[in-house]
């Protein structure tokens, strides 16, 4: 077979020179590495951010609150004249809005409340403090008090009942957010050197609410207290507040008031019947005043934003690969003109210039495929190495992933097809060179 | 075996045209020793280039036994032309050094459209033609000019060409060693009846030729026989 004849000439001609392939084949080595590296590191993060952040979210849902203005650029309060969120309006919303598959609102008690939470010691420790007239104080912190459905916090429910309002219950089951413990152990924990909080522990946390009170403010009157355990954490649960059953925020409301109040929604979340709706949807609830946004807007702002990174990361890699091709084509251009008289010797014994071009891209191509093979493996024992050195010392990151790279085959394959594909196409312009010189004339000029 | 008709060929060099070949017309029968002499520029090399295949002439034909015309003759036929009907020997042997003989002779048969079942037994009968047989796995570097020479030879004959083409063979080579491939030139001339050009311009290879041609002035002056 002809080519095979070829490709014989071709590797034997690379391999005569052994430090010139290896410099050649360097550029393409590099820049497959780079590629698989960033892509792989970008495709982790963009996954553990829509999958995890917003992936609890679904694209059906519209979160709806009523409008706010925004005082010193951090203070939201809601806008004068913005249309309520009660009952009353929940009910015109559903007569109005078409396509609304379930409806679940967020109140949040407008009073300042606090937990506490007692630590316990060992007997021991114990005593040795009382011998020295010491007491341990509860732990307390300020928090805000929301009403979530369990619809909205099934996410970090491992037992769905026990997040449920009984009057008999001798604790109130609450949820707290995720992105609160996060948030507490990569600031507060780390800068005071508390020691962090363990998820798992949390779940078991026993402590008291008491509401009309808090460090930083009073009501003049306060409820409680009332024994709450942790029943689960939720990404979805809003941060500043414990989250209970909705009927308790109306149980303790009336408590507090000595009269029934009326419920009024901090926030809305309406799932559709499909994604299709959602723009719809949101569009008519803006027309009666709200504040909508969709997870929709945030996934493809995401998108885009991560669409951005990986061309810039691609960019990177291309502006590599380029650099080594320009290498390639120097080489090997230089390389025809070295071999001027072979070329001439081939051309006498029967060789077509298309036999001549076929050779030099067959030499391209060897390179671009060794070339990019070891890209492949040098990129994957980068990943390994910084994927290790990551989880070792970065183990502290919010959000920290549980890889930092996702490589896959059809990323390597990728990355592997750039690189063969840049070399080959280098090797055109050698190639043309080649089969374009006169036998003849190279003979005569030796 | 070869008619050339009013070949012509024309170089331009810094604007100058110079004509190299002026309506030149020979016949070379088969089995022929043709020695072609003059002086350097005088067109030699042109002439066994154009027979080769390997450069063009502005004009003219040449009619080659069995081929047809080869000025006429495409790219693909012109490359079986020059694989399996002309064999060349250059002055400076033109070996590849990273290849060994074996490896050198082999080239031509890379190139040849229909697979060579009896390749590597060509190959060998052509080294030991040239004396060479037990020289097979040496490198270039480690031949002797004169066994350079005789691997160059041996790929020009090894896809058992009709004509031989040889561009001053000696000119490299000192006396004892340029008889010796005389010798070989002569002997593949008479006993496989291969048809034999060779340029020089040592008058004192005359005697090794049945016919002798010279070009000066771009026109072919003398012909003997």
């Amino acid at each position: 077979m002809l080519w095979k004849n070829l490709l014989f000439i071709s590797v034997r001609d690379l391999f005569a020179k052994k430090g010139r392939l290896l410099l050649t084949m360097v550029g393409i080595t590099v820049g497959v590495a780079c590629l698989l590296f960033l892509l792989s590191l970008t495709t982790a993060i963009k996954k553990k951010v829509i999958t995890e952040v917003l992936g609890t979210v679904p694209e059906t849902e519209l979160d709806v609150k009523s409008e706010e203005v925004t005082l010193l650029g951090f203070i939201r309060m809601p806008k004068e004249g913005a249309p309520v969120l009660d009952e009353k309006k929940v009910e015109e919303i559903k007569k109005t809005v078409p396509g609304i598959r379930a409806i679940y609102g967020t109140e949040t008690i407008a009073l300042p409340a606090e937990i506490k939470a007692a630590i316990e010691l060992p007997e021991s420790a114990r005593k040795t403090l009382e011998m020295f007239g010491l007491q341990l104080k509860p732990f307390g912190t300020d928090c805000g008090v929301s009403g979530v459905p369990r619809e909205l916090v099934a996410d970090g429910l491992e037992h769905p009942e026990d997040y449920a309002f009984k009057k008999d219950n001798p604790f109130v089951p609450v949820v707290i957010s995720t992105h609160l413990v996060d948030m507490y152990n990569i600031s507060f924990a780390t800068a005071m050197k508390m020691p962090r909080l363990d998820p798992k522990g949390l779940k078991r946390l026993n402590f008291e609410l008491w509401i009309g009170e808090s460090s930083m403010a009073s009501s003049g009157r306060v409820i409680g207290p009332f024994p709450c355990k942790a029943v689960g954490l939720s990404r979805r649960a809003p941060i500043w507040s414990i989250s209970v059953p909705p009927e308790y925020i109306g149980y303790w409301k009336k408590e507090y008031y000595r009269e029934p109040k009326e419920t009024v929604y901090q926030k809305v979340a309406i799932f559709a019947e499909s994604v299709n709706l959602v723009e719809g949807m949101e569009k008519k609830l803006e027309e009666m005043g709200f504040e909508v946004t969709t997870n929709k807007e945030t996934i493809s702002k995401i998108n885009t934003a991560s669409a951005v990174i990986n061309a810039l990361v691609i960019l990177v890699g291309l502006i590599i690969l380029l650099i080594s091709s320009a290498s390639i084509i120097n080489i090997l251009t230089m390389s025809v003109y070295e071999e001027a008289t072979d070329i001439a010797i081939l051309r006498s014994v029967g060789a077509r210039k298309a036999h001549v071009r076929g050779i030099y891209l067959l030499k391209a191509g060897f390179i671009g495929l060794v070339g990019a093979l070891d890209g492949l493996l040098i990129g994957f024992i980068a990943i390994q190495i910084a994927d290790n050195l990551a989880q070792k010392y970065l183990h502290a990151l919010p959000y920290r992933p549980d890889t930092f790279f996702l490589p896959s085959f059809s990323l390597a394959g990728a990355c592997f097809l750039v690189g063969f594909v840049f070399s080959l196409a280098a090797g055109t312009i050698p190639a043309n060179i080649a089969a374009s010189l006169n036998p003849s004339k190279v003979l005569r000029e030796g | 075996m070869i008619k050339i008709r009013s070949l012509t060929k024309t170089f331009v060099k810094d604007e100058a045209r110079l004509v190299v070949l002026d309506a030149i017309d020979l016949d070379i029968a088969r089995g022929d020793f043709v020695m072609i002499l003059g002086e350097s520029g005088s067109g030699k090399t042109t002439l066994l280039n154009i027979l080769g295949a390997i450069d063009t002439a502005d004009s003219g034909e040449i009619i080659v036994e069995g081929f047809g015309d080869i000025l006429s003759a495409s790219d693909k036929r012109l490359a079986e032309y020059r694989n399996r009907v002309v064999g060349h020997i250059f002055q400076t042997f033109n070996l590849k050094k990273i290849y060994t003989a074996y490896a050198n002779v082999k080239v031509p048969l890379l190139f040849s459209n229909e697979p060579v079942r009896d390749a590597h037994d060509r190959i060998v009968r052509a080294l030991e033609r040239v004396g060479l047989g037990d020289r097979a796995h040496y490198r270039p570097p480690q031949l002797s000019e004169g066994q350079c020479q005789r691997v160059a030879i041996a790929r020009a004959i090894v896809s058992e060409p009709e004509i031989l083409l040889a561009d001053e063979p000696t000119g490299n080579l000192d006396p004892k060693t340029a008889r010796k491939i005389m010798d070989l030139l002569v002997g593949l001339n008479r006993d496989d009846g291969t048809t034999l050009l060779m340029v020089t311009h040592d008058v004192s290879m005359l005697q090794y030729a049945q016919k002798t041609v010279s070009l000066e002035s771009a026109k072919i002056v003398v012909r003997k026989k």
